[in-house]
């Protein structure tokens, strides 16, 4: 359940993860440097982690030392294992007077301050990026409760609240310039639980540990949001239950005219949660819908009904029938080709969420209820579930993606075969080297795909720049385009060289292009761009997962000998011999090479 | 459940060592896990639990079964 630990107490949480399956889950590594006592963060924080099956390895540095560590005073601190790096640096510590006694500072003294801050932050990243290129979450600097200048200090472009804002976007500004940091929105948290809530002043005297339980599990949860993300467990798709959900009432008995929907309340609330939804659209979020209703009643209120934010064209696949929804659950994510565990699930009705979490547990399964429509908007703005940590234009253009892909589908189905099907695609691909503006796409795709991806290594965008500039090693993407639109980039193969020997280290596709050969045509391709760059070989590796069964003959499949070779449990080698000649190339994809 | 069990079982929790480590003379002296973090911990727990809240004072000397029984008691009658 989300948040589970949100009514849960603080010794209970503790007792949970004391259990020795929470302690087996497979690692995630996060390093806390800070100038304040934070360590009952570590409960809330691996907690987080346990609802995306992982069992967070906490490492605190010392206190007050974030300058020192970051310059590598600690050698155990952060490894080439570490997965992100946490800085909490409160103002109060970093610049008492900024913080604390503002209203004695002269404009002088005030901008000294900042210049000193700017230059000891970039100091601080650089010194951070020299040892790892993990993810680095920075807590942002909290606006105060009570401004020094009172009343007036909103008014003053050089007020507390305003150098405080300006420090912000000098972090933010210092973070933009390293690949893979980003800000920990500290006022955001505050925010949604009030300063009152936000702080236990005890423990800030005593223990130089400011937060209290609430702002440390507000905490926890926005930053799992990132570590959620560069774990691939984040969500893709949304799917929504109708009656009672995207509106009031049921349109099988109340008709058109007689749901709620629009207008003064309660028919607000519905098209506020769906404005929500639409939202959530636009930033990549796949929508489907799965309810029990007759299909033609759903579809005349999508059609009809003047109110409706959410249209037709937003739903990437819909189950509007009578059988049961774990069913029509994994009926969405077959026809997504995406992984049951990508869905979040949203229904008013319990025992549909009851049914769901047990049918399909994989399934983040959501319970509306039924009273509080008017909390619908802010439960789903607030669930975090399908953060990114970047918005890019692929994303954006993800949801019309999915219906070209459904119209592909139609047409799949209306072909005689296989083979003219793919032909009447007309597709185009563009194989290129790695660049400035691919790279974050491709680290995302390293970090998200789970099910075509034949060793499911996960790559920060530093990770991937390195090897696009490594001189051994070649980063390539793939671009598809085919008649019914733009695909993106959905390909991403990384080789490595030694000799005259080629190394397949990643080679993955997203789930939106199988089915179409695109597979056999790609390694095709690599197999004469490695034999290009004068390889004699290409070695394929397999690793085994939960989710890419799927790929586990594929170099068998594509001709390469699997290789006797003293490989780790569920690790395989596969060798192409490329002097024995190259694949003959499938001839529906016409190709386009960038440079 | 009596306050000194409901107290023993939270310092097992959080001090994550077995229930019948924590002896009635459970103290920072005894256990070992028991250090300034977990003390924090500690005195999130217990407030939680007892839908408490202890004074700034009372934070630093509860560093012993007995004393958080004390405290509890002073602040709560049962």
């Amino acid at each position: 359940m989300v948040n589970g630990h949100a009514h849960m107490s603080f010794a209970e949480i503790q007792r949970i993860l004391n259990r020795p399956e929470v302690k087996a889950l497979p690692k995630v590594r996060i390093a806390v440097l800070r100038n304040i006592m934070v360590e009952p963060l570590e409960p809330y924080l691996r907690y987080c982690a346990m609802e995306s099956s992982l069992n967070a390895d906490i490492r605190f540095g010392g206190y007050d030392l974030i300058v020192q560590e970051a310059a590598g005073a600690s050698t155990d601190l952060l490894t080439g294992e570490t997965d992100a790096v946490l800085v909490f640096m409160r103002l109060e510590g970093l610049s008492w007077t900024l913080a604390r006694s503002f209203a004695s500072l002269d404009a002088q003294a005030r901008e000294s301050e900042l210049d000193r801050i700017d230059q000891l932050l970039a100091s601080i990243l650089t010194g951070l990026r020299q040892q790892t290129n993990a993810l680095i979450l920075f807590c942002a600097f909290e606006q105060p409760m009570h401004p020094a200048f009172g009343a007036s200090d909103a008014q003053m472009p050089d007020g507390q609240t305003a150098i405080i804002a300006r420090l912000n976007h000098m972090l933010r500004e210092s973070l933009g310039r390293h690949q893979h940091a980003y800000l920990l929105d500290v006022n955001a948290c505050l925010a949604r639980i009030g300063s009152a809530a936000f702080y236990d002043q005890r423990y800030w005297h005593i223990g130089r540990a400011p937060y209290s339980r609430g702002a440390l599990r507000e905490l926890a949860a926005e930053s799992w949001k990132f570590l959620r993300a560069v774990k691939g467990k984040q969500k893709k798709c949304l799917v929504l239950d109708c009656d009672n959900t995207l509106w009031g009432g049921v349109v099988g008995e109340d008709g058109i005219a007689g749901i709620k929907l629009g207008g003064a309340y309660p028919g607000s609330a519905y098209q506020e949660f769906q404005n929500e939804i639409v939202n959530l659209y636009h930033r990549g979020v796949i929508v489907a819908l799965c309810s029990k209703n007759n299909e033609d009643d759903v579809w005349a209120v999508f059609r009809q009904h003047s109110d409706m934010v959410l249209k037709e064209t937003h739903i990437a696949s819909a189950q509007i029938n009578w059988d049961d929804k774990a069913t029509n659950l994994r009926r969405i994510a077959q026809d997504l080709n995406i992984g049951l565990d990508s869905l979040v699930f949203l229904d008013d009705n319990e025992v549909e969420i009851e049914l769901v979490r047990r049918m399909v547990p994989e399934v983040e399964a959501v319970h509306l209820p039924k009273d509080r429509a008017t909390d619908y908007r802010d439960m789903l703005a607030s669930l975090g579930l399908f953060d990114t940590l970047t918005v890019n234009e692929e994303d954006r253009q993800r949801g019309a993606m999915y219906k070209a892909e459904g119209s592909r589908k139609r047409l799949h189905e209306q072909a005689p075969d296989m083979g003219s099907f793919l032909a009447s695609l007309e597709m185009v691909g563009e194989i290129r080297p790695a660049d400035a503006m691919s790279i974050p796409r491709i680290a995302q795709l390293t970090q998200k795909t789970n099910q075509f991806n034949l060793t499911t290594r996960r790559y920060a965008d530093a990770d991937i720049s390195a090897l696009a500039g490594c001189s051994d090693a070649e980063v390539i993407s793939l671009r598809l385009k085919d008649k019914f639109g733009d695909s993106g980039l959905v390909g991403v193969a990384i080789l490595t060289y030694a000799q005259r020997s080629a190394k397949i280290d990643t080679l993955l596709l997203s789930c939106r292009v199988l089915g179409r050969m695109v597979e056999d045509w790609f390694i095709g391709h690599l197999l004469r761009w490695a034999k290009d760059r004068g390889a004699i070989e290409v070695i394929g590796e397999y690793v085994a997962t939960r989710k890419n069964a799927q790929v586990e003959r594929f170099y068998e499949k594509q001709g390469f000998v699997a290789m006797s070779s003293g490989q780790p449990e569920g690790s395989k080698l596969f060798r192409f011999d490329l002097a024995a000649g190259l694949p003959v190339l499938p001839a529906h994809i016409k190709l386009v090479v960038g440079e | 459940m009596h306050m000194n069990e409901r107290v023993r079982t939270i310092l097992s929790h959080v001090m994550d060592v077995p229930l019948d480590q924590v002896g009635e003379d459970a103290s920072t002296d005894t256990l070992t896990a028991w250090d300034s973090v977990r003390h924090m911990n500690l005195v999130l727990a217990l407030e939680e639990e007892f839908g408490v809240e202890f004074t700034p004072d009372q934070t630093t000397a509860i560093v012993s079964l007995t004393a958080i029984v004390n405290a509890l008691q002073a602040r709560k009658p049962d």
